[in-house]
């Protein structure tokens, strides 16, 4: 049963598209069944888990070679995560149907969404943590097709782009970082490095941290890689909500809490998830109240959001943790109503700007209401769960043992701003008097009512009796984060506490933003400038660099023109030739008397016509002293006793003369194209090149030889292979097959030489 | 050629070397092939290959092309590409390496016009230029040992190695080997030549020229030079890193279709080299594993490319558009090869490299790993280049109204989707087969590293 978890996603992501084309109206409604089924089927392994602490193992081979087995892993934890993934799932599936209820692209619209849902149910099942990064890609390929799925607009696409490569780039490091836990871990399942003691005083752990933070906070759009969050709301509404609010993002926070026990509890680990999360919540907050578009106001308090998540798994004290497992369901709750909610809005105003809306409370009632719960619940107002929520992260970061005056501040700012977010997109277009906007007619359908409205009850029932939240669903959870045993005990109301203050201190004052948005605008547009010079702008900085870059090198490396090509060929050879040599010539053990004067005297013509030719000024000229470079050398193999050789030597050597000879005849003039320098270099060249061989070959002779095989060829030649010449016999019987293959090189020569000739003769008759 | 290559595949898995020696002249006196598992691997791509470019050239090639004797000079290549992989003698495969050099060469110029021409001299020319350092290397050693037997000369090697003259004839082969294989700084015939001829010639030259010269490579510096790899390691890693670095910073400049793919090779052969530099086993199993991929992969994705070209008559991204919106199968079997490329899971290319990085981490080369992983986002980035632009993207012709789309027969349609189609297969069947194929190329590689069998088999003895 477990593995169709994923498999049922696939399976939905395979039959959506005809799906659509052959029922039309309730596609939606019956691919909302997988996850729905899913969800249920969750609930009963929840329910089953014996303890807190058990977990659900399902194992399959898959390339255990490469360290990669299909194992999957069920415990608290997991199954939260699981649960809002395939619920919340549920609902965006009804959504979306209805959002394209005309639209021809619903059915691939669904088809990636299903995709989406299986990789992210992969990531969160998957035991074995590079099996998790296999998903972990592929809910980035999952979002770059639903980020770019309007792709005819160039936006879409630089978006989707954007969060790919971002994700991307964070996905590798995340990559190293496993394999090194793994490594270190002596394993590559969770089970195992979750039990593996001693991590945190391994040499790699730093760099495990690191690199594993690093793709985490990619993902999860912590600062300074935010930016390609609000972005890709280029997507469709619906996937935006799904995306927000429990996949995509969450992703890497599934990942951090997953490994705090085998990682946490350190200082590195405490300043450095801290410092991400509380620079990320002010990052969030500070932009997502100069915002007024609904969308980009709510995509930045997501980042706020994901930044008090990691704060809390940073803190990584009972009360944090706690604070953790409740704002992950809070914030899911609210933040895919919200989203839906807004997608409702501008599908039916076609406005963006939350301040032209207005008056819509009486004729969209039913959204209105779900409005009014999710804004609540953002906002951390009683009784709903938002507000147990936020009383429970004030209360961790009150009980923090360092720096607790600044994490509150850091907390209230960021409450503000959700304060301000939700008063906006919730409440403003709802209840203000009138508003800018083309008149509505009607309420929205009952497919994009639905999730709104469920959630939002949800997140009224939850607030209301908040033990039953916390007694089956974040005790197991929250046991997995901290690896000890502990129950939950949640209540909505604690009395008038230092937590309610600052409760109530931030609702003051995010309203008084609200209320004085215009003046607040005016006062902070200097600041604006920050945008320019934010992580948007180094990686736009980064990408055209690296274009300007790859122009520049390949101007540099692949100018078209071949001498050069032939230059570094020479100058790599020269370069690893003398690197081995170490610039040193052997000593010479080679008796320098057995030459004899003729053979000296032949060298020197060989050497005098190879300088002559590189100063004569015509082609006759030149040919003459290539012409006695090829007889000195016919020369010496006559003296070497090797007339085969020679003869050989002689005949192609005449043959070339004089194809050259006909040839020359009708070139163009000779005419000299190169610059002094440019000779001199070319002539340093050739004398390296030439010395170099030189030395080799004499060190060659000198050395002392062995010729076991020659040997074997001159005594067998005659008794094994009937031949007396030697030459002949090594040519066509004993390694007759390179004499093969040379011929048929011959053959083919012949064949493009006549291909060639037949191109010049169609050209003459064209033309 | 492909039923005997799986024949020979079936002959030598597991651990079994199979051994010919032509004429009968026993080895080290004559010429000997011999088919180990990597020979086996490399003649069994190349023989699927053959298949799938023999169906893909019938429907492209001109029939004035073919009546030049296109398929003459194919096969000749092709014997070319085997009998290099599977010749156990050095002056042999320089042989070999001169037969396919023609006749790719020929290939290029048939029926060609002026920019083919050009291309084709810059090929020949630095590959022949390649061919005279391999010959004097050979000549070298030669001269030094007295043998021309890999097997043979492998046992001599202890004897003399580490002195500066075998060295250098090693360096001299790696650079000749390198030209071949298209490594850094040698590369340039590559691009300069591949975007010019029929698409067919470019996908065949993709998926068996530069891996004649890595195949090289691997075997010499885990044959013949095995006793040297301490002294080539730092160089092979460097110019592995550099290699991945510049092919993918060309690709990614790149506004030719084909031009970009062809970058893309001399990038991935960096990755082959890099897992061969480390002479771990996982190291080179995963060379070998991420060689397999990148034949089939890269192969698909020039098909698709063809495809392109002969429907709009045009491979610059900058004209082309729409693809996703008019042909949403051809879509799929892009993206299928080019996220495998990229090296997204769960397909080939991603275990290849996991395999790769898991071995560079355990040989603790953090740079190259570093850099390979750094490649890979521009990987990425280059292939959603081609996406964007040639597939989301509105072709610009659209807007104007001036768009059409040439006609193509069925045969020929087909004749290019069967191809691609095969090939992207392969790459997911490849990932879904990861365990057995991942463990053969582990047992291949162990078998590259330990020479003694090699030996054994070749000259009969025991050393």
């Amino acid at each position: 049963m477990t593995p169709l978890l994923i498999i049922a996603p696939l399976i939905g992501a395979a039959i959506a598209f005809p799906l659509a084309r052959l029922t039309g109206r309730a596609c939606g409604w019956l691919c909302a069944a997988i996850p729905m089924a899913a969800f249920v089927y969750l609930l009963r392994v929840l329910d089953q888990l014996d303890s807190s602490t058990a977990a659900h193992l399902v194992s399959f081979p898959w390339a255990s070679a490469v360290g990669l087995e299909l194992s999957m892993r069920l415990d608290g934890l997991s199954i939260a995560f699981g649960l809002l993934i395939t619920g919340i799932g549920t609902l965006v599936c009804l959504y979306a149907d209805a959002y394209f209820q005309h639209d021809p692209r619903r059915g691939r619209f669904l088809s990636y969404l299903f995709l989406f849902m299986a990789a992210m149910l992969g990531l969160i099942f998957s035991d074995n943590i590079l099996v998790l990064f296999v998903f972990w890609e592929l809910t980035s390929v999952a979002s770059y097709l639903l980020i770019g799925f309007e792709h005819e607009k160039n936006a879409s696409r630089q978006a989707a782009l954007q969060a790919l490569l971002t994700t991307g780039a964070g996905g590798l490091a995340l990559l190293v970082g496993l394999i090194l836990l793994g490594n270190a871990a002596g394993s590559y399942n969770f089970t195992d490095i979750i039990g593996t003691h001693g991590l945190q005083e391994h040499p790699h752990y730093l760099a495990i941290v690191l690199l594993v933070v690093a793709g985490a906070a990619t993902k999860s759009a912590q600062f300074p890689f935010h930016f390609w969050l609000p972005n890709a709301m280029a997507a469709p509404t619906p996937a935006s909500a799904y995306l927000h609010s429990s996949t995509m993002v969450k992703a890497g926070i599934y990942l951090l809490a997953r490994l705090s026990p085998a990682l946490g509890d350190t200082d590195v680990w405490f300043w450095l998830l801290v410092g991400l999360g509380g620079a990320t919540m002010l990052v969030g907050a500070w932009l997502s109240v100069q915002q007024s578009e609904l969308k980009p106001m709510l995509a930045y308090s997501t980042i706020t959001a994901l930044g008090t998540l990691v704060l809390c798994l940073g803190l990584g004290t009972p009360l944090a943790i706690k604070a953790f497992k409740v704002f992950l369901f809070v914030h899911a709750f609210y933040k895919a109503a919200l989203f839906m909610i807004a997608g409702t809005l501008i599908h039916e105003t076609h406005e963006t700007r939350f301040e032209r809306l207005g008056g819509l409370g009486r004729i969209m009632p039913l959204t209105a209401l779900s409005g009014l719960l999710a804004a609540l619940s953002m906002a951390g107002l009683p009784p709903l769960l938002g507000f147990v929520g936020k009383e429970s992260i004030y209360e961790a970061v009150l009980y923090t043992p360092v720096a607790m005056q600044i994490l509150i501040a850091v907390a209230v700012l960021a409450n503000v701003a959700n304060v301000y977010v939700a008063v906006a997109v919730g409440l403003f277009p709802f209840w203000r008097s009138r508003g800018t906007h083309a008149p509505v007619k009607h309420e929205a359908p009952l497919g994009m009512l639905a999730g709104p409205l469920l959630l939002g009850l949800l997140g009224l029932s939850a607030g209301l009796f908040p033990t039953a939240l916390g007694k089956y669903l974040l005790t197991p959870a929250g046991v997995t984060v901290l690896g000890k045993e502990m129950v939950f005990d949640l209540k909505l109301w604690h009395g008038i506490n230092t937590a309610f203050l600052l409760s109530t201190i931030t609702l003051a004052l995010g309203v008084t933003i609200l209320c004085f948005r215009k003046p607040w605008l005016r006062i902070t547009a200097p600041l604006q400038f920050l945008h320019r010079i934010g992580p948007e702008a180094i990686y736009h900085g980064a990408v055209n660099s690296m274009l300007g870059l790859s122009r520049l090198q390949t101007r540099f490396l692949q100018h078209g023109y071949l001498r050069y090509y032939l230059l570094v060929i020479l100058a790599c050879t020269i370069g690893s030739v003398s690197g081995a040599l170490h610039l040193k010539v052997p000593e010479s053990t080679l008796p320098m008397d057995t030459l004899r004067l003729h053979e000296l005297l032949t060298v020197a013509l060989i050497a005098l016509a190879a300088l002559a030719l590189t100063r004569v000024r015509s082609r006759f000229g030149a040919l003459a002293c290539l012409g006695v470079v090829g007889y000195g050398m016919a020369l010496l193999y006559v003296y070497y006793g090797a007339p085969d050789l020679a003869k050989t030597q002689i005949v192609v050597e005449s043959l070339s003369v004089v194809f050259f000879a006909l040839l020359a005849a009708a070139m163009p003039g000779f005419k000299e194209l190169t610059s002094a320098s440019v000779r001199r270099r070319d002539g340093v060249i050739a004398a390296l090149a030439g010395g170099l061989m030189g030395v080799l070959v004499y060190s060659t002779l000198a050395s002392d030889q062995t010729r076991p095989i020659a040997e074997y060829f001159r005594e067998n030649s005659l008794p094994l292979a009937h031949g007396r010449n030697v030459v002949n016999v090594i040519l066509v019987d004993f390694r007759a097959l390179d004499t093969l293959g040379e011929i048929t090189v011959l053959a083919v020569a012949a064949f493009g030489a006549r291909t060639l000739l037949r191109l010049r003769s169609k050209k003459r008759s064209a033309s | 050629m492909l039923v005997a290559a799986i024949a020979v595949a079936y002959r030598v898995y597991p651990d079994h070397i199979e051994v010919l020696h032509v004429g009968k002249w026993s080895a080290p006196f004559g010429i000997c092939l011999v088919a180990d598992g990597l020979a086996a691997i490399m003649v069994l791509m190349t023989g699927l290959m053959a298949v799938l470019m023999a169906i893909f050239s019938m429907v492209t090639i001109e029939s004035r092309r073919i009546k030049d004797g296109y398929f003459f000079l194919y096969f000749v290549l092709l014997a070319g590409v085997n009998g290099a992989f599977l010749t156990g003698d050095l002056f042999n495969l320089y042989v070999w390496f001169e037969v396919l050099l023609i006749a790719s060469f020929v290939l290029i110029v048939l029926g060609g016009n002026r920019d083919q021409l050009d291309g084709a001299v810059k090929y020949v020319t630095m590959n022949l230029l390649g061919s005279v350092i391999f010959l004097s290397a050979v000549g070298l050693i030669y001269g030094k040992t007295g043998t021309l037997n890999m097997a043979d000369l492998a046992q001599r090697m202890p004897d003399i190695s580490n002195t500066p003259l075998i060295q250098a004839s090693g360096g001299m082969l790696i650079v000749a080997f390198g030209i071949k294989a298209g490594l850094f700084p040698l590369f340039s015939w590559l691009p300069a030549s591949y975007h010019t001829p029929p698409h067919a010639v470019t996908t065949l030259f993709s998926a068996l020229l530069t891996k004649v010269g890595i195949y090289a490579l691997i075997r010499i510096t885990t044959l013949v030079f095995a006793s040297e790899q301490g002294y080539f390691q730092p160089l092979l890693l460097v110019v592995a890193a550099l290699t991945m670095v510049t092919g993918v910073l060309g690709a990614v400049a790149q506004y030719d279709l084909r031009r970009l793919l062809s970058f893309h090779i001399v990038s991935q052969i960096g990755y082959l080299l890099f897992g061969l530099a480390l002479f771990t086993p996982f190291g080179l199993a995963a060379a070998l594993f991420f060689m397999v991929h990148v034949m089939a992969a890269k192969a698909a994705l020039f098909v698709v490319s063809a495809i392109v070209y002969y429907l709009r008559g045009t491979s610059d991204l900058k004209v082309l558009g729409s693809f996703a919106q008019l042909h949403p199968a051809l879509t799929v079997l892009f993206a299928v090869p080019a996220m495998s490329l990229a090296g997204l899971p769960p397909l080939s290319g991603f275990i290849a490299k996991l395999a790769l990085v898991r071995a560079g981490l355990e040989s603790s080369a953090y740079i190259t790993v570093a850099v390979s992983l750094a490649v890979s986002v521009l990987t990425l980035y280059s292939m959603t280049k081609i996406w964007n632009e040639v597939f989301w993207k509105p072709a610009p012709a659209m807007q104007s109204g001036s768009f059409s789309e040439r006609p193509l027969s069925r045969t020929r349609i087909w004749g290019m989707v069967l191809p691609a189609t095969i090939l992207a297969a392969f790459s997911v069947g490849l990932s879904l087969a990861a365990q057995p194929a991942f463990s053969f190329a582990l047992r291949v590689a162990t078998q590259l590293l330990d020479p003694d069998a090699y030996i054994t088999a070749v000259l009969g003895t025991p050393s």
